[in-house]
């Protein structure tokens, strides 16, 4: 069997019977991988610290040949545990969301080192503390834009005339805003959004905003955004995620 | 394709709910009840029931006892004034099998952990909290697992006792990053108590 080695974030773990745990990593050369780690919990088995949740490690598996795809985690070694991600819960928080995204956003084995990157540099601002909660927005941004997700923020989807209004509605149906002619008989609308606050978030997502640690935005507008990102991710996924309850 | 009956699905669907137990785990286990002889089938049925009905959590430290309080907050031998918070009820019997410790406990039915829907709210942390403030206890020592969540945990407990007063500590790191204390050697656990280091007080 052939042997894998890259790097990779663990983003998720469920316990698989009394000594041995699955581990979802996301990494840099296949994307989403799931391993099973044999033994991991057993009393002096060193491997379990080396795969924490939110670490950084480089890891090594053979590639399982059953359906499910489930490799087998043969060797890990941590780089980046961030400790200081621990220290607040905030910070922990927001490691969380951003780790259960890209768990439910991804395919198996459909690998984005680009993606990779941009987790990874999340999880090194928030341990860092630097840019706080404009971090986990751009990261959420482009992660839409990968994924093929990223709605339609200043003109309208419908029609495309730009929108000039304060307050705009948004049809998670057809990934937009809508302008006030398109959005008659249009159901599921979410309305009087901020038109600032989504084009911050779009201008966050394409990157054009690259200083994070010197962007100013006011907390009301990071209200605004986190709210309209948690329903319209609830809309893409269909479902609630866990993680979308206590995020600044 | 051949389904599975309802009744079948339907205990399938209930032993999915626990932990580590996944969909095909689950449906072997609905095959092997359905497999038992009313006698044993009618026992697992009764032991169920009497957990239910017989054992509650102590209204102290949140131990699962069938008497109120539990008998280790019950036990006038124990040093009142120190307390050690553990994730859960196998972490305590870990650590007072360790023979090291000698103090009460505080169990907090689990970790922060958000992937799993897991928040503070979700654990005994306010009950905690009361105990400290009334003003017998001296000594709080955090022995949640030594790993992301377990930190997260520890470090917000910390923080919800720096206002009374109390010292706070937390296990040294003999048991090694990550590594389960229900499953550490008992001379390791024995060494992380006795090396415990000072983080507030
Ligand atoms: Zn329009
Ligand atoms: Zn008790």
């Amino acid at each position: 069997m052939p042997y894998e080695r890259t790097d990779a974030i663990t983003i998720r773990y469920t316990d698989f019977s009394e000594t041995s745990r699955i581990f979802t990593f996301y990494t840099r050369r296949f994307g989403r991988v799931s391993a099973l780690a044999k033994g991991v919990k057993r009393k002096y088995s060193k491997m379990i610290g080396h795969v924490d949740l939110l670490s950084h490690s480089e890891i090594i598996f053979t590639s399982g040949l059953s359906r499910d795809r489930l490799h087998i985690l043969t060797e890990a070694n941590a780089y980046e545990t961030f400790p200081n991600i621990r220290k607040q819960l905030p910070r922990f928080y927001a490691a969380c969301h951003a780790a259960e995204l890209v768990n439910n956003m991804t395919s198996l084995d459909d690998p984005s080192p680009e993606l990779f990157d941009q987790l990874l540099d999340l999880l090194r601002r928030r341990d860092r503390n630097v840019g706080t909660a404009i971090a986990l927005l751009a990261f959420e941004g482009q992660l839409l834009l990968l994924s093929g997700f990223m709605p339609q923020l200043s003109n309208c989807v419908s029609c495309g005339k730009k929108n000039r209004q304060k307050t705009v509605a948004f049809s998670p149906r057809l990934g937009g805003i809508v302008c006030s002619k398109c959005s008659t008989g249009e159901a599921e609308l979410i309305h009087d959004l901020p038109a600032d606050a989504l084009s911050l978030f779009e201008r966050l997502a394409q990157k054009k905003l690259t200083k994070l640690s010197r962007v100013k935005i006011s907390p009301s507008v990071t209200h605004q955004t986190r709210a309209f990102l948690n329903r319209y991710e609830t809309y893409i996924l269909a479902k609630k995620l866990h993680t979308a309850k206590h995020l600044g | 394709m051949v389904g599975h009956p309802a009744s079948i699905e339907a205990l399938a669907t209930e032993f999915a709910k626990m932990p580590g137990i996944g969909s095909r785990t689950a449906m072997r286990l609905a095959y092997y009840v359905q497999s038992l002889t009313s006698e044993d089938a009618a026992r697992l049925v009764d032991a169920i029931r009497t957990v239910k009905a017989k054992s509650r959590q102590c209204s102290i430290c949140c131990n699962i006892s069938e008497t109120d309080p539990c008998p280790v907050c019950g036990d006038a031998s124990r040093d009142r004034t120190t307390v050690c918070v553990v994730e859960r009820v196998q972490d305590m019997t870990a650590i007072d099998s360790s023979g090291s410790y000698r103090g009460l406990y505080h169990v907090l039915g689990g970790r922060i952990a958000p992937l799993d829907g897991v928040y503070p709210e979700n654990l005994n942390i306010d009950a905690l909290v009361t105990r400290v403030k009334e003003g017998e206890i001296r000594e709080i020592i955090i022995a949640t697992n030594p790993d992301t969540e377990g930190d997260s945990t520890a470090n917000l407990v910390a923080d919800r006792l720096a206002p009374f007063g109390v010292t706070v500590s937390v296990l040294a790191r003999g048991v090694p990053a990550g590594g389960q204390l229900e499953h550490a050697a008992k001379n390791t656990l024995a060494g992380a108590i006795e090396g415990r280091r000072t983080v507030k007080g």
